[in-house]
């Protein structure tokens, strides 16, 4: 029996995701893995959910996944509140009150939308983020939205099962989401299509799924029982466009694919060879950047090519 | 026949679900088209939206309408976000209506 000790780094920022998913790519092959978090001291929603969603797949598959150094790590009452712990099969006594999450993050959410509808995960998670703002607020709605979109492709493309989690950072009005789930990936999703042809590598794959318009469920024959489509292809480029104008930033990855863009620049891949079973999104937004949602989303379709009516009559007060 | 939704009562205030919305398209509107002759979907209350929903719900049904969806069609109760959504999946479905209808 070959048993693994994956050691997590101490921090891991948006820039360290591809080595993370490097890291936990060494596990596959092996019957026993201990997931050592005693160097732990800061992990951004994208990378907690990244060890979720891969030690959940690792366990589907038999093997034994444990957790180790919790008595080193110097940020453990943060990963408990992040519920990064009994999402891998530990509880430990608590020495917070649960209702301190409210304004600053979301714990990690087992995503099983047969029990709560896209609207109502979305909601959940936007009002963890903002406790007590309007819904009408501008970064309100530009995170619901967000939300709303980011786990609507994980509900209808991965196949699989999700996790989502969040954050704000108060001092640097950051906000950041990320969705991982261990569906079949983003390439095998436009397999048997008319353009699997551009999807041949999962890098591919990212930017052809990132195109305005195309969705692998608009290529599929319309198996849908309603008829007509759930789907567009508009939702995540406008979301791309959303972090671009609010001064975040976009990365995907999915199987060895990997696709980061700060306020609309795309960074260099990184050198590491990476995997993720499945697809991860991580998205923050800068909530001092959102003044005017809806004219942000105006011109986001703009960009794409898609204008309102000429006429207003079809609306009345 | 003339149908008003009150489409928080329906999907509640955030709107986000394209299948659901496709759902009630085909089982609410599309299996009634033909007796429907004014329908007014009523966003009071409705705080947000998402492409996802608005295209899946409403696009399609323009696509398959053409102009007979803009004769029969109302939208009420808009917040301007709601109504910039709504006019963008409107005018797409129209778009594609047209090419697909196009010579014909």
């Amino acid at each position: 029996m070959s048993h693994l000790v994956i050691a997590l780094p101490d921090r891991v920022f948006e820039e360290q995701f591809p080595a993370l998913l490097a890291l936990l790519n060494d596990g596959d092959g092996h019957n026993s893995i201990q997931i050592d978090i005693s160097r732990v001291k800061f992990l951004t929603p994208a990378a907690i959910v990244a060890v979720v969603s891969r030690c959940h797949r690792w366990m589907r598959e038999g093997v034994k996944v444990s957790l180790g150094g919790l008595n080193q790590c110097e940020s453990l009452g943060y990963l408990q509140r992040m519920d990064f712990l009994t999402h891998l099969g530990i509880d430990l006594p608590e020495t917070f009150q649960r209702h301190d999450a409210d304004g600053r993050f979301v714990p990690v959410k087992s995503l099983n939308f047969a029990h709560g509808n896209v609207d109502a995960i979305a909601s959940e998670i936007t009002h963890c983020v903002f406790p007590g703002t309007s819904p009408y607020d501008d970064v309100f709605q530009a995170l619901q939205y967000a939300a709303g979109e980011l786990l609507s492709n994980a509900k209808y493309h991965s196949g699989g099962r999700a996790f989502a989690c969040a954050q704000f950072f108060p001092q640097r009005n950051l906000v950041r989401i990320a969705v991982a789930d261990d569906g079949q990936g983003i390439r095998m999703s436009f397999t048997g299509t008319s353009r699997e042809n551009e999807a041949q590598t999962p890098d591919e794959a990212i930017r052809l799924a990132l195109q305005p318009g195309v969705s692998s469920a608009l290529l599929r024959p319309n198996l849908n029982p309603y008829g007509g489509q759930n789907h567009r292809g508009v939702g995540l480029s406008i979301t791309r466009i959303l972090a671009k104008e609010a001064g975040g930033e976009l990365a995907i990855g999915t199987e060895s694919g990997w696709f980061r863009e700060i306020r609309g620049h795309e960074q260099t891949r990184p050198r590491v060879a990476l995997s993720f079973p499945g697809t991860l999104v991580a998205l923050t937004l800068h909530r001092d950047q959102i003044a005017d949602y809806a004219a942000m989303h105006e011109a986001a379709m703009a960009e794409i090519g898609m204008a309102g009516l000429d006429t207003h009559d079809i609306f009345s007060d | 026949m003339n149908l008003e939704f009150q489409m928080v009562e329906e999907f509640g205030d955030f709107l986000a679900d394209g299948h659901l919305g496709n759902q009630f398209r085909s089982l609410r509107v599309e299996c009634v088209w033909n007796r429907i002759e004014s329908v007014t979907f009523d966003f009071t209350g409705v705080t947000n939206i998402t492409d996802s929903f608005v295209h899946a719900c409403f696009g399609n049904m323009v696509e398959d309408h053409g102009d007979e969806f803009l004769a029969k069609a109302k939208f009420k109760g808009c917040s301007r976000l709601v109504r910039s959504f709504l006019s963008i999946a409107v005018a797409e479905g129209l778009r594609k209506h047209r090419e697909l209808h196009r010579g014909s």
